[in-house]
């Protein structure tokens, strides 16, 4: 990752995902109350040089503000027409929630620019039940 | 008052060394061949033994195999499925807490082209949507070749 973010040259309305495209919102379609969910948002760059973008994500439920999805890592400078992924975690609360992600380009201005959003429901669900130790052998038979 | 040295054997290093270092090239040798995938065609089946722990209450689940190539940092969900490559599925029914290991053979379709495969084992839920959700699953390198297209 690069230790600055690269700008766009032109700054757009947003909203559009004029720059950037969220391809994939990746969580599983429930959890229980208090468990750790991971979220993986796909983003690509759709502008044919490399730019900066960010992911963002909140969680819709109750009342706002909604509370926010931890990225750890939440920038990166993607190349042209590339796509990449963040990982991120939120605690379930016990409510079903929207997953609503959030891209952002790095702008001439030196400011991010919201660009896209996608949304995905986690209902909430009993515990998942627990598979461990899976393993898969392959042979020619 | 005289010196005197003590005199040692001269050894010779070049015939240890050299069987040191064919014995080396040798066992590596013999770890890549034995590494090296098996050569597949189309219409020869392989087999994924599944093994796992199951926690649960019981219920049915199903169990998926994709053959591809394995890119966790460009791909949306790590793994990138061959088109020619068909999604081969298996429907189990767990009957409570226990290990279970099921088999699931897959045919080597017609029209896939030739190329060292990956595979993508993996456990879902019945809803789920095969190859963009999962509860469990975990990745093979280089499972094996087909020969030609």
């Amino acid at each position: 990752m690069e230790q600055q973010p690269i700008a766009v040259s032109v700054v757009r309305k947003a909203g559009a995902g004029v720059y950037t495209e969220i391809t994939v919102v990746e969580a599983p379609a429930s959890a229980s109350a208090g468990s750790l969910v991971q979220v993986r948002v796909s983003i690509k760059n759709k502008t044919a040089s490399t730019i900066g973008i960010m992911v963002g994500g909140a969680l819709e439920y109750g009342a706002s503000p909604w509370p926010t999805i931890s990225f750890p890592n939440n920038w990166a400078n993607f190349p042209a027409g590339q796509s990449y992924y963040f990982d991120g975690t939120f605690t379930m609360p016990a409510y079903a929630v929207v997953i609503h992600a959030y891209s952002y380009y790095y702008g001439a201005d030196s400011a991010w620019h919201f660009d896209d959003e996608r949304t995905k429901s986690v209902g909430l669900g009993v515990s998942e039940p627990n598979f461990s130790n899976l393993s898969v052998v392959y042979s020619l038979v | 008052m005289v010196e005197t040295t003590e005199l040692k054997e001269k050894k010779d290093w070049l015939v240890p060394t050299a069987v040191v270092l064919g014995g080396a090239g040798i066992a590596a040798g013999l770890y890549f061949y034995m590494k090296k995938p098996p050569g597949v065609d189309v219409g020869d089946v392989i087999r994924a033994h599944f093994k796992f722990d199951y926690s649960g209450e019981g219920g049915s689940y199903r169990l998926l195999v994709r053959f591809g190539w394995y890119q966790p940092w460009y791909m949306p969900t790590g793994f990138d499925q061959e088109e020619g490559m068909d999604r081969y599925t298996k429907e189990v029914n767990l009957q409570g807490p226990d290990s279970y290991e099921f088999d699931l053979d897959c045919v080597i379709p017609t029209g896939v082209k030739a190329s060292t495969y990956d595979a993508e084992g993996s456990i879902l839920s019945l809803g789920m949507e095969p190859g963009k959700d999962w509860i469990e699953r975990v990745f093979a390198k280089n499972v094996f070749t087909v020969r030609k297209d």
